[in-house]
């Protein structure tokens, strides 16, 4: 099964996420450890493109795939945000004072902590992150 | 969200109500800015039903607030959910959480009424001024197996990933490196604090690979064979000076730390971490010298640290390494003369073993990390352990860094006191 959802470049489309991922997770039979893992990588991934992709206010900022396929969900984005890889190490940034420093890189932290296996790739002007995890019985 | 604001006993008490998410992060930054007076802030999150990455950068930036300003900062009432997110996130070594409102409300209470005017205690070692933080459940949570490293059976199989974290607190055995071939050969003792990673190759060169993430920290792992990190937030920051003329070794301190302990802590469990920034007198150190890979296993099938392997395995300073050098300390003790029974004993274990080098009777067993610098700024005072290592770290010339032996000897240093209540397998992996 599959479920697809757009969010626009918008914090506000963030609302949308909860009842997205539940419903799917619903449909899907995934249990409440799965839909809490789930709704931390799509949370994390979308709120990354609608705050950092560069996308102008109120445009189709990503579309959201959520799929089972055997024993797996699978979380698939395509956004139109700049071309970022968020599954490479990032440079350090050296210009920061100590005091500014935040933990930077811990949304992306989660969804590889939380998933078993994750790829990107660049198409069509697109970033691509597909994201598979093993269902939890 | 639903943000809950009120004031019990002087101390603000925000109850955080649904999803902690990167929309309701920004409600509740804009409710609550981190300007706003947060010198005593208790976050109740009994009602907050989920926790993101955005929500634990404004948490984490009420705490930051809340250390700069001499106040304090606990959670209190998280959901099983809410809770793992903040250890996955590495900070649940920075901010006590606490199980009720009432509990945190009282440990910020008592515990921060006196603003900076500290309880002093006098010991054979020296004086300890205490400056309570919190009651929060200290926690080491380990990684690995000390036995790895002495018995020398470490392959692939027993190396883990450990993700460095801004907060972290940690010393261990690990190298830096992508691909076996790079680490496995090379590891060595390693310490993280202050945002700082140090290890030291065991590639021949005796020369520590220091390193400060600044971004992006959590793409950066050690790949580590042992690790014990300091989890659940410190209990006490202690200002020590030892007698005039009469430094402190490492072992009084824990001593008298482990002594008064009882007397601080009903629920003492005979187990501390502690952290330090140390002015020494005298430093004396250790290192292993050689990977404990299983290939390198020694031909007399002893472990390492037997007399007889440890002249080839460990380079251990019979005379002061150097003196006059600031420290940061990582490290943990357990008290042998205290029941021990409240700790899980074989985790315990893993964490210690009984160097040759220090010589003497065992009422306690130690491990502790080093790096020292040269020419660091002098404290400022207080307890603001961060941001005393910052400028340590910023403000010094980098020397070394060693295992500290418990014969190293200090004139004074901030103590940072963890009472571990718990040691756990560390699933920050």
């Amino acid at each position: 099964m599959k479920v697809i959802g757009e969010f626009l470049s918008d914090r506000d489309e963030l609302l949308k996420l909860e009842p997205f991922t539940a419903g799917f997770a619903a449909q899907a039979g995934l249990s409440e450890a799965d839909l809490f893992a789930l709704q931390i990588v799509v949370e994390e991934l979308v709120t990354n493109v609608i705050d950092y992709g560069g996308v102008p206010a109120g445009e189709l900022a990503a579309t959201v795939e959520l799929s089972t396929e055997s024993d797996d969900w699978v979380v698939f984005i395509r956004d139109r945000g700049k071309e970022y890889n968020p599954l490479l190490r990032e440079d350090p940034d050296t210009t920061l004072p100590a005091e500014q420093r935040q933990i930077g890189g811990l949304g992306v932290h989660f969804c590889k902590k939380l998933t078993d296996a994750q790829s990107y790739a660049r198409e069509d002007g697109c970033n691509v992150l597909v994201l598979r995890k093993r269902r939890s019985q | 969200m639903n943000i809950d604001s009120r004031v019990r006993d002087g101390i603000r008490v925000v109850q955080l109500g649904g999803r902690m998410d990167g929309f309701g992060a920004k409600e509740a930054a804009a409710a609550l800015p981190a300007t706003d007076d947060p010198a005593k802030l208790v976050v109740d999150g009994s009602e907050m039903s989920y926790l993101s990455s955005a929500g634990v950068r404004v948490l984490l930036g009420w705490q930051k607030a809340a250390a700069a300003a001499g106040g304090a900062f606990a959670l209190c009432g998280l959901q099983p959910f809410c809770r793992s997110v903040l250890e996955m996130s590495g900070l649940a070594g920075m901010i006590p959480v606490f199980d009720t409102v009432d509990e945190a409300v009282e440990e910020l209470r008592v515990h921060s009424a006196g603003g900076n005017v500290g309880e002093t205690v006098n010991t054979d070692a020296g004086t300890f001024e205490f400056h309570p933080v919190s009651g929060g459940g200290g926690t080491i949570d380990i990684l690995g197996d000390i036995a790895y490293v002495l018995d020398c059976v470490v392959t692939e199989d027993l190396v883990a990933d450990k993700p460095f974290f801004e907060t972290e607190y940690s010393l261990g055995l690990g190298a830096l490196g992508a691909r076996p071939q790079d680490y496995l050969p090379v590891m060595g003792e390693a310490i993280m604090l202050a945002g700082t990673m140090v290890w030291l190759p065991t590639d021949g060169n005796d020369t520590p690979d220091y390193m400060i993430p600044r971004k992006a920290s959590t793409d950066v792992v050690l790949r580590t064979a042992f690790n014990a990190s300091l989890r659940g937030g410190f209990n006490e920051f202690a200002v020590f000076r030892a007698k005039e003329g009469k430094p402190a070794s490492i072992r009084d301190i824990y001593r008298a730390v482990f002594d008064l302990a009882p007397r601080r802590r009903h629920d003492y469990r005979g187990v501390l971490g502690l952290v330090m920034r140390a002015e020494i007198h005298e430093a004396f150190g250790a290192g292993i010298v050689k990977s404990p890979l299983l290939e390198n296993q020694p031909a007399n099938g002893l472990p390492i640290t037997d007399p007889s392997n440890f002249p080839e395995w460990f380079e251990s300073d019979r005379s002061p390494r150097h003196a006059g050098t600031t420290a940061l300390v990582c490290g943990v003790g357990a008290d042998l003369t205290a029941d021990l029974s409240g700790i899980d004993g074989d985790r315990l274990e893993r964490m210690f073993y009984v160097n040759p080098a220090n010589l003497g009777s065992q009422s306690e067993v130690l491990h502790n990390h080093a790096v020292f610098f040269t020419g660091a700024p002098p404290p400022v005072g207080g307890c603001d352990m961060d941001a005393e290592m910052r400028r340590v770290v910023e403000g010094g010339e980098f020397a070394d860094m060693r295992h500290l032996l418990d014969q190293t000897t200090v004139v004074s240093a901030l103590i940072a006191v963890s009472y571990v209540q718990e040691v756990r397998e560390d699933r920050n992996v």
